[in-house]
């Protein structure tokens, strides 16, 4: 990786990054059915 | 590596999450938050795979993203579900995978991603879309040799 700043700083901005942006698992299990509407959509 | 999703569309109006008391602040782009550098940098993967900017993720007057997937999920598009239908799920934040071909739910505090559910993996399918209809249940736009229209309906 190249950087045009200090590493502390980089280490700083991932660190934050990485605080806000990953979750643990979280399961509520909500349970629902599936249920198709319609198929064959051709979606792009 | 992981991606940076597009901005979700944010309900005018944030009640109150019953689970936590506390209410989601998503943040608006105002005019003075500092760009969120694509494509100078990003947490996404080509794909052919390696990272998209040379591996810069970071860069002085960016902003950082404040939720992101790693591994990436290629999310298709995203929602808040703002239904009292599924009282648990009230203002949790939705977003379709493409590539990881699951629905990701992801619990906010504030702004902060607090947990995660990963929901849809026995379809296979990816997940193009995904919106809340006026009836509080989701519909879901698949993208494979189906390419389906679901509805997901809580079970009583």
């Amino acid at each position: 990786m190249t950087s045009p700043f200090p590493k502390t700083a980089l280490a700083a901005l991932t660190l934050t990054a990485s605080l806000l942006a990953q979750a643990p698992e979280q399961k509520l299990n909500v349970a629902f059915e599936i249920v198709t509407v319609a198929e064959g959509l051709n979606t792009p | 590596m992981a991606s940076s999703p597009a901005s979700p569309s944010i309900p005018n109006s944030l009640p109150t999450n019953s689970s936590t008391g506390a209410t989601p602040n998503v943040r608006r782009t105002e005019p003075t938050t500092p760009p969120y550098g694509w494509p100078t940098i990003a947490y996404g993967i080509e794909y052919r795979g390696g990272p998209i900017t040379g591996d810069s993720t970071a860069k002085p007057g960016t902003e950082q993203p404040l939720n992101y997937w790693d591994p990436v999920i290629a999310p298709g598009n995203m929602t808040f579900y703002t239904s009292a239908l599924v009282p648990t799920w009230k203002m949790s934040l939705f977003a379709g995978g493409l590539g990881s071909t699951h629905l990701v739910r992801r619990s906010l505090q504030g702004e902060k991603g607090v947990g995660e559910e990963r929901l849809l993996r026995k379809l296979k399918e990816r997940i193009l879309d995904v919106v809340q209809g006026p009836d509080g249940v989701f519909y879901i736009l698949t993208d494979n040799r189906k390419d389906r229209l679901l509805k997901l309906v809580p079970k009583k």
